[in-house]
């Protein structure tokens, strides 16, 4: 479903370069669940970024659904995530100016699907918010935006799934809710899931962990062990 | 993607995103519409006054007889129609002969404005429009003294006899023929045959007077135009009042400018309010992006956008300037000409599509920038969209900046110069900017701790606090250098029209005469502007070649005053209300002038008309003798003095040996009128010219032009407003920001208000400061090259700027962000 080879992300900084991902391979199936992990700076959000064509790399490749992001214009690559891709944000990132019902609806319009509005409803029903479809963002807790959120993403049906510290801006008992949310519609769905976390407990949930550290996969761990004992050892050089 | 843009348009307009965007584009098409409307309506208005003057709303003349059908059409058009007939012929009662000019009246006369009939010279009569009865005649007051008749006496009029039956105290035709030598008499067409005045080889002028509605007048006038012949004449109602022309079109100009000025200072608002928005909206654009919307739709949907805020900005904007324009028509209907004339769609579409350039000029980029951001904002928020080209962001604004100027003034070069003075003004203006800015910081250094902050505040960003120096300071500097222009030329319209001005000409006196009038005029108090001599003298030569050969026959048939008597005189000094523009003054330096010719000084206008330089000489004939002169200077005559104007001065030598006449003019007011009688009792030759009823006129347009001034400075004045609210909308953010910090880290109110305000104090200080040194600069250019002032300084305003500046800028600024200083700081933390 999704793959990179060799992915490697440097920057100019005040004349120095600096290498943010380095030759990074990895294999994602359909279907599967998989925590990023790693400390702040260790590149989790830029692999993202650029597992997700939100970005470029500077060399290497990224495969996803069959397309070559690395060989696409920015124009293609959005037309692939409206295709393929669905987004979960620490901070929510809905648009304020639609209400629930209207942010679920925006991306299965841009898919071009028919029916936005009936589906949207379905969707913002599951996730428990029936009665607030009219609502506009500003007017919801944060737990209920996120999942306003997590039925946007999932809304278009699509095929993969990136969140990021999806439950970064959450209170615990919200965090927990919305955790339960994303693995319910993920396996209803079989959506595939890449998710950058902190959180043990979230990244514990996910059938696969990478850890990163220094732009480099630490770990390429398929349980939860392998991935603390390298957090604790990313914890204590940092 | 329309439905979107529709739905974000509504959502923006509640949250009030928009508002300053909206403000000021509304701001610019309502300034411009109310102003092109206004004008545009009180323009046709004043046309359709000075159409009274001509006694009509066109006048065609010509020798031969007017073709039935041309008067057949007019009706047909609807329109009011009616020909008559002006010859010279002498009138003569016992031992009295005068030559007269008679106007012989068809129908009836005039068809615009009305005759006003007496029964005595000088004295107040009926106003009518009509003719003399047949067998009757109307004549000037100086026919009444000159036949030493009254009314009710019966005149000779070549085969046949008339009665006076009233004497024209005022109506058509006065203004348009100052100088016109005759006296006239008006005559009913019915006893031209039994007078036998009409000889072959008289000259006979035919006149067909038109008057109507503007479109269908015009339509008539342009089916005739192909029509006529080298001989005959359209004037039309504009012409008969050149005296206006030149006040007005200053007011013109003035208020054209200042309403070009209002909407470049909503341009400015616009741009900063648009960047504003821009900035705000990268968010959306990129989780649109994110989501998988193409670069192309989103610009689609903010295009869209736009087009909507443009859509109802120019709608609402046409619709207040609209009221805007009734509102003043209607407060201030006794200063307005009457009747008005209606709306005339024109200009509001000039005002509505003006409007859409300017969005499109100072909005457009920014909003181009929107769909520029890349995806990866969702999760860094510190990516911004590549900037738009520097390049394309100021060809823009000064492309659609130039287009405007275009439409408003109609001249490439002065579109140019502008252009370029406005950018090395706003270069200058940088510099001075950032001049004053540095000193301010030198200046601060030993000033209380909540100001050392509000400066180390401005210190932060330093290009930017420049931008903002420069942003207000050249909305107050447009505003400052507006209202004193615009008190100059008041004061200067005011000086123009003095209470006293002269409202009366006498010409015709004759040299043994001068000594009798200037007694008469000693004992009724009255003082005259001088008595200057006149010899009337035809050109017949322009460097020793004839007239009519030296200039093609199209020239030729241009320069009327080459085909008629000239009014000649001769000075010792250049007379008031005339500026040199080329050449001395009788200055026998001139090394290209021949030393024993005749040297004179001719107007601009002659000069345009038989196309000479100076140096050329011109050949007139003074009854039968001919001199010449050679020409020392040309004149620019300001025709609106109401002083005796001379096409061309001779220097003293040159005409001395000439019999002359005399003229001059003074003020009399309407109580002093029976001097006139006097001086017409003693000498009747003297021709009278009264002026005053044509400069009450004068008076009354200068007034409605200095309301149009007035209320345009409101105009200008709010589009000041909306770049000062604009620009401090931008950086409101950044301000919360700060302050908000500030109490996190334990700072108290008071602290945080001090420094805040001292900030905003200090930038309004900077920018006041700018503004009045950036004013004086502009203001004393314009009084110098333009008003043909002196330079004056403002020292009043160099208090008043910067504090007003500081006030208003400390106020406004705290005021917006007051309210968010109350929230708690997580709040406001989380919300940045």
């Amino acid at each position: 479903m999704l793959s990179s080879n060799q992915l490697t992300k440097t920057v100019v900084s005040q004349e120095q370069e600096l290498t943010i991902l380095s030759e990074v391979s990895l294999t994602i199936n359909e279907g599967d669940s998989v925590a990023i992990v790693g400390a702040s700076g260790s590149g989790k959000s830029t692999l993202l970024s650029l597992l997700a064509g939100l970005d470029v790399p500077t060399s290497g490749e990224v495969l996803l659904a069959g397309h070559k992001f690395h060989e696409l214009d920015e124009d293609q690559r959005a037309a692939v995530r409206a295709q393929y891709v669905g987004f979960i944000f620490q901070s929510f990132h809905l648009l304020p100016g639609l209400t629930a019902l209207e942010n679920v609806m925006l991306p299965i319009e841009l898919k071009g699907q028919k029916q936005a509005r009936q589906a949207a409803l379905k969707i913002l029903e599951k996730v428990g918010l029936k009665d607030r479809v009219t609502h506009y963002p500003n007017q919801l807790s944060g737990g209920e935006q996120q999942r306003v959120a997590i039925a946007r993403a999932f809304a278009s049906e699509p095929k993969i799934l990136f969140a990021d510290e999806p439950t970064g801006n959450l209170d615990s008992a919200n965090g927990e809710k919305i955790i339960e949310l994303l693995f319910e519609l993920n396996q209803q769905f079989g959506t595939t899931l890449v998710l950058v976390t902190h959180d043990l407990k979230l990244a514990d949930r996910c059938q696969k962990q990478i850890a990163l550290d220094a732009g480099k996969i630490k770990s390429n761990a398929t349980n939860l062990e392998s991935a603390v004992d390298h957090l604790n050892d990313t914890a204590k050089v940092s | 993607m329309f439905s979107m843009a529709l739905k974000n348009f509504k959502r923006d307009w509640r949250a009030g995103e928009v508002k300053v965007l909206f403000f000021a584009l509304m701001i610019a098409v309502a300034a411009m519409t109310a102003i092109g409307v206004i004008t545009d309506r009180i323009q046709k208005s004043m046309g359709e006054q000075a159409s009274e003057f001509l006694g009509a709303d066109y006048v065609i003349s010509s020798p031969r007889e007017i073709p039935r059908e041309w008067l057949h059409e007019a009706s047909q058009r609807g329109l009011d129609a009616a020909v008559g007939q002006s010859v010279s012929t002498v009138v003569s009662k016992g031992d009295k002969f005068q030559l007269v000019s008679v106007r012989v009246i068809q129908d009836k006369f005039p068809l615009k404005g009305q005759l006003e009939i007496a029964q005595e010279a000088f004295a107040t009569g009926d106003k009518l429009q009509g003719k003399p009865k047949s067998r009757e005649v109307w004549v000037e007051p100086r026919v009444l003294s000159l036949l030493e008749a009254k009314t009710g006496d019966l005149i000779d009029f070549g085969a046949t006899q008339l009665k006076i039956s009233g004497v024209v105290v005022a109506g058509p035709g006065q203004a348009s023929e100052v100088f016109n030598v005759a006296p006239g008499i008006l005559v009913n067409a019915a006893d031209l045959d039994s007078a036998q005045i009409i000889q072959p080889g008289s000259r006979v002028q035919n006149a067909l007077l038109i008057a109507g509605e503007l479109a269908v007048r015009d339509e008539y006038i342009s089916w005739l135009k192909p029509q006529l012949n080298d001989t005959q004449r359209i004037t039309g109602g504009k012409e008969g009042t050149p005296a206006l022309q030149a006040s007005i079109s200053r007011a013109e100009s003035f208020l054209r400018l200042a309403s070009l000025v209002s909407v470049i200072l909503a341009g400015v608002a616009i741009a900063v309010a648009a960047g504003r928005f821009s900035r705000r909206h990268f968010d959306y654009a990129a989780i649109y992006r994110c989501l998988g919307m193409q670069i192309r739709q989103v610009h689609q949907l903010y295009l869209w956008q736009l087009s909507l805020i443009g859509l109802v900005g120019v709608i609402l904007g046409a619709v207040i300037g609209l009221a805007i324009q009734e509102a003043i028509i209607w407060r201030f209907a006794d200063y307005l000409p009457k009747p008005m004339v209606p709306i005339s769609w024109i200009p509001v579409a000039v005002a509505a599509l003006s409007g859409l350039v300017v969005l499109i000029g100072f909005a457009l980029p920014s909003f181009f920038q929107i769909a520029k951001v890349p995806p990866l904002r969702v999760l860094r928020k510190e990516l911004m969209p590549t900037a738009v080209s520097g390049w394309i962001i100021y060809l823009l604004a000064i492309g659609s900046m130039a287009l405007l100027m275009w439409w408003q003034s109609d001249s490439w070069l002065l579109v140019g110069i502008l252009l370029v003075v406005s950018i090395v003004a706003f270069l200058v203006i940088r510099l001075f900017a950032w001049l004053i800015f540095k000193l301010g910081i030198w200046l601060g250094k030993r000033s209380p701790s909540s100001v050392r902050f509000g400066l180390g505040q401005l210190k932060r960003y330093p290009a930017f606090t420049i931008s903002q120096i420069t942003a207000f300071g050249l909305a107050f500097m447009i505003m400052l250098s507006t209202y004193l222009i615009r008190t100059e030329l008041l004061a200067e319209w005011q000086n123009q029209m003095p209470e006293n001005a002269p409202n009366h000409f006498l010409i015709n006196v004759q040299n043994y005469e001068v000594e009798a009038l200037d007694k008469i005029l000693a004992q009724n108090n009255v003082e005259t502007s001088g008595i200057y001599p006149m010899v009337r003298g035809r050109v017949t030569h322009l460097n020793g070649e004839l007239a009519s050969d030296a200039l093609s026959k199209d020239e030729y048939q241009q320069a009327r005053a080459l085909r008629r008597e000239l009014n000649l005189t001769w000075m010792e000094a250049l007379p008031n209300a005339n500026k040199l523009v080329e050449g001395d003054w009788w200055s026998d330096e001139a090394t290209n002038l021949d030393s024993d010719a005749v040297k004179i000084s001719i107007s601009t206008e002659i000069q345009q008309m038989m196309k000479v330089k100076i140096g050329d000489k011109v050949s007139f004939d003074i009854g039968g003798l001919e001199v010449e002169g050679q020409i020392a200077n040309v004149r620019e005559i300001q025709w609106d003095s109401f002083q005796p104007n001379f096409f061309v001065i001779f220097e003293p030598r040159g005409l001395k040996e000439f019999p002359a006449s005399y003229i001059t003019s003074f003020h009399l007011d309407s109580a002093q009128k029976p001097m006139l009688n006097q001086i017409l009792g003693q000498m009747p030759t003297v021709t009278i010219i009264e002026l005053d009823k044509i400069m009450a006129q004068v008076q009354k347009i200068l007034d409605q032009v200095t309301l149009a001034v007035e209320f345009i400075m409101l105009f200008v004045l709010l589009a000041g407003i909306a770049v000062l609210y604009a620009v401090l909308q931008a950086n409101r953010e950044e301000r919360v920001l700060s302050a908000t910090l500030l109490k996190t880290l334990g700072a108290q109110s008071p602290y945080i208000r001090a420094s805040l305000v001292a900030e905003l104090a200090l930038l309004g200080l900077f920018s006041g400061l700018l503004a009045v040194i950036a004013s004086e600069i502009l203001v004393s250019s314009v009084y110098t090259q333009v008003l043909d002032l002196s330079i004056k300084w403002h020292f009043l305003y160099w208090l008043l700027m910067p504090l007003g500046s500081m006030i208003f800028i400390s106020i406004v600024g705290w005021f917006g962000i007051k309210s968010i200083l109350k929230q708690p700081a997580y709040q406001v933390l989380r919300q940045a």
